[in-house]
């Protein structure tokens, strides 16, 4: 750059020279303010409630606690928001921006609370299941398992299907070949149970109904939601056919029915059915000894004392009134036993309307972050260059 | 209106006149090639790990910001009367070093083409650079 201070009159180089110093120690702050963002990025979760059916939203199901939905931002009096989002890493800090409509109230103060675990695991507790549910009557016949349902034969797609459901012994198993005679055979063909993992070349899928199977979007997300590699069965495209393929499973999916989840601090195991998780208990029915040891299914490990755990904040209004907002640390919400945030926002005395809600999530700048970050950019590199 | 423009094109002469837009310019001059060197390195990581840079950093309109800065500091060169000759030749190494980039990142962008399609590409991509070569550096011989 010898030609540009050439350009310099003399009595300008001196000033020139602490110029250019403070530019490049600018750019050095610039430089590591990036690399600060790359490596422990600010994830901005955000809801807009004049687009409500916006695929930008993040933050999902705005509603009551009585899970009436509140997709327009209107809080009464002493009501309560209740949403979930989903972020993976391990945060030290978030920050809450409400923004307000126009011609809504401006409350003196909002009460935010947090929590952290999954989805499912938030559900209520249902009724315990103390008898074997797979209750059909089931015939071995010609090679093929028949299930019987309302006086129709429903033919298993394959006898892992009808294995993932209920152990080799639950069958009729003689050969009976009047049964053809007395009951017609349906062309529906039934599958894997109800919150299986499948996977063939097209990669990983949940069972989440009878009739559907979802995609896992990847791996991350697979492992975000707190599946088990060794749970997936390999399965046929002929066996995987008998679905239709539903949406793809991303972050913000709660566990189908039909997931079974072991809180670690009460040794309970729970099976998601319904909108509830229902207690399974050991040897009482047997279902949760054909799960665990039969199938060898390894639950969603989750921890009730983790999720009980909450941070609390109060939004405060801005200079203008046009947002409230809060700062709160979060690193009592640990990672682990999910990546679901559950967020209340509570306005006490007075009846608000708003137009957005924004939650940053900022990554905690430690070692195992930065090793998350520069391992997944290895991960990266090797599936684009082939060599994974 | 007429007044305020008066007061600004005063004040630029006295600016000029003073050297403190010559210091402008070189400052301005060299943080726009630190700008450019970032915005070529922000791009070949964007090509090793697609998405990585532009889920955190719009390199579009990093891109766009350098041109406006460029033009510009265009402006302001030739007010001063100031300007540079591009003595880019065929031995110049930054030309070289240009060239392995490019080849680098023409290497990175077609790993995964069908073979009969990369000459096409690359034939394609030279043509289009030796136009723009003739049309920066030639034309002005």
């Amino acid at each position: 750059m010898a030609s540009l201070s050439s350009l310099i009159a003399d009595d300008w180089q001196s000033r020139y020279r602490i110029f250019r110093l403070t530019l490049y120690l600018i750019i050095i702050a610039v430089t590591l303010v990036f690399m600060l963002r790359v490596f422990f990025p600010t994830l901005i979760q955000r809801f807009d409630f004049r687009a409500p059916q916006s695929s930008k939203n993040t933050i999902l199901s705005p509603r009551s606690p009585q899970n009436t939905p509140r997709f327009n931002g209107k809080i009464e009096s002493g009501g309560t928001l209740v949403a979930d989002t989903t972020v993976v890493g391990d945060f030290s800090l978030i920050n809450v921006d409400a923004a307000l409509e126009k011609k809504s109230a401006v409350p003196e103060t909002l009460d935010f609370t947090l929590r952290r675990g999954y989805q499912s695991f938030f559900y209520p507790t249902g009724e315990k299941i103390s008898y074997f549910p797979y209750q059909e009557s089931v015939y071995f016949i010609e090679g093929t398992y028949y299930a019987l349902r309302d006086d129709i034969l429903y033919p298993f797609v394959s006898e892992e299907a009808f294995l993932s459901r209920a152990p080799k012994d639950h069958t009729f198993t003689a050969f009976n070949a009047t049964l053809f005679e007395r009951y017609p055979v349906s062309e529906t063909w039934l599958g894997f149970r109800v919150g299986s993992l499948l996977s063939n070349a097209s990669g990983v899928f949940v069972v989440v109904s009878e009739e559907e199977v979802r995609p896992i979007g990847s791996a991350e997300i697979f492992l975000a939601l707190g599946y088990n590699f060794a749970d997936v069965i390999p399965v046929s495209e002929e066996e995987l056919g008998v679905y239709k393929r539903g949406r793809i499973f991303l972050l913000g999916a709660i566990h189908p029915n039909g997931t079974l989840l072991f809180d670690q601090d009460t040794d309970a195991y729970y099976l998601i059915d319904q909108g509830t998780k229902r207690p399974l208990l050991p040897r009482e029915g047997y279902y949760l000894d054909f799960l665990t040891q039969e199938r060898h299914l390894h639950p969603i490990v989750v921890s009730s004392l983790t999720s009980e755990q909450s941070v609390h904040c109060t939004l405060t209004p801005n200079i203008l009134s046009t947002a409230l907002s809060c700062t709160t640390p979060i690193a009592s919400l640990a990672p682990g036993f999910g990546n679901d945030f559950e967020l209340y926002i509570s306005s006490p005395q007075t009846a608000l309307d708003l137009s957005t809600l924004s939650v940053s999530f900022e990554t905690a700048k430690n070692k195992q972050n930065m090793m998350t970050i520069l391992s997944q950019i290895k991960q990266r590199l090797l599936a684009r260059f082939g060599g994974v | 209106m007429e007044f305020l423009e008066k007061k600004f094109v005063t004040s630029l002469m006295h600016w000029r006149a003073t050297g403190v837009l010559h210091v402008v310019y070189a400052l301005s001059t060299e943080a726009l090639l630190i700008g450019y060197l970032y915005f070529i390195g922000l791009f070949t990581i964007e090509t090793l790990l697609p998405t990585f840079v532009t889920v955190r950093f719009s390199l579009t309109k990093f891109f766009f910001l350098l041109l406006l800065a460029t033009f510009l500091l265009s402006l302001l060169g030739r007010f001063l009367s100031l300007s540079f000759s591009w003595n880019i030749t065929r031995k110049s190494p930054l030309l070289w070093l240009g060239i392995l980039w490019a080849i680098g990142i023409l290497t990175v962008s077609l790993i995964k083409f069908p073979l009969p399609i990369i000459p096409l590409l690359i034939g394609g991509f030279l043509v289009v650079g030796y136009l723009f070569w003739q049309i920066f550096f030639e034309e002005e011989k």
